[in-house]
């Protein structure tokens, strides 16, 4: 199949011209080895460090969510609205300023299976989402070098990072706060404030990247218009 | 293979016809028309999309024909992806 860097060789026409433009074409690619390489050494420590730990806890060496070694179970309140003149702390504020203790954390310090669940539910969410984002976006920039940024493949790689930020930003602050409920519960008596609030920096990120995706796929339909021109 | 993206066409291309008429390879008409081979090949093939005018007025100086020489319309050959 003729590739793109064909075309660029007869609009130019000549051997001299038909090597620069491969080498510069080339070089655009470059500047992702970098970002390339970071990703993945980003992806192998957060798996690599994921999985060793996994791997202590059984052994009471690590711990991880709500298991292993000197775990405690903690969750936090929501904005309490209370004010407070600090007069039993250490802190010392300064005249006119006033102190507002918006989190009360409520830890078990030896906790029961269902308070570890919880508060393993309460944290997965965001672990995965991080391990999930920084794989994809590895594929991404793995697969721009490979393919270039207009190639199908691409465009589809970022829809889907898009779509699954979007996802998250409902289901992760969702299950986190589920999960916030339940183990406050199980800790303390009592109304308590947990609302839900969707992740809104994952949500526009999710929204940028659909867009751009968008765009990416309009200039993939172009390059494949440019190859077919003979 | 025809990269499938919806645009059907019915026109063909007798490139290798006037190819063979003429005597000439590919290679040769490639270097004479100022095109690749690759790109000549694409259009022998009929996987080509679209063709420069440019192009096409260098096909016709050299191998002596008219447009419709070397293109045709043929919807009773069925639909060509392009």
């Amino acid at each position: 199949m003729a590739s793109f860097l064909d075309t660029i060789d007869f609009r130019y026409g000549g051997a001299i011209v038909e090597g620069v433009a491969k080498k510069r074409a080339s070089g655009l690619r470059d500047p992702l080895n970098l970002l390339t390489t970071l990703s993945g050494m980003a992806l192998y420590l957060l798996v690599g460090g994921f999985l060793l730990t996994v791997c202590l806890t059984p052994f009471g060496k690590g711990s991880i969510f709500g298991y292993g070694h000197d775990v405690v179970a903690c969750v936090a309140t929501g904005d309490m609205g209370m004010t407070s003149d600090s007069g039993n702390w250490l802190l010392r504020p300064h005249a006119g300023v006033t102190v507002v203790p918006t989190h009360i954390n409520l830890c078990a310090n030896s906790p029961s299976a269902a308070q570890r669940w919880w508060y393993t539910m309460e944290n997965l969410p965001g672990w995965l989402t991080l391990i999930t984002v920084v794989l994809v976006t590895h594929l991404v920039l793995q697969h721009a070098r490979g393919q270039g940024p207009y190639s199908p493949g691409f465009v589809a790689r970022l829809r889907f990072l898009g779509w699954f930020l979007l996802a998250d930003s409902v289901l992760n602050p969702a299950i986190a706060t589920y999960a916030s409920h339940r183990l406050w519960a199980t800790l303390a008596d009592g109304p308590v404030d947990h609302p839900w609030r969707p992740g809104w920096t994952a949500l526009f990120a999710g929204i940028a990247l659909l867009s751009l995706a968008q765009v990416l796929a309009v200039g993939t339909a172009m390059r494949e218009d440019l190859e077919g021109l003979v | 293979m025809p990269p499938d993206n919806g645009e059907i066409h019915f026109i063909g291309v007798h490139l290798d016809r006037l190819l063979e008429q003429r005597g000439l390879t590919l290679t040769e008409l490639a270097d004479r028309v100022g095109v690749t081979v690759v790109n000549l090949s694409v259009l022998k093939n009929g996987r080509a999309k679209a063709i420069r005018f440019s192009t096409l007025t260098a096909l016709c100086r050299e191998l002596g024909c008219q447009p419709g020489d070397l293109l045709s319309y043929r919807p009773d050959q069925g639909e060509v992806n392009a």
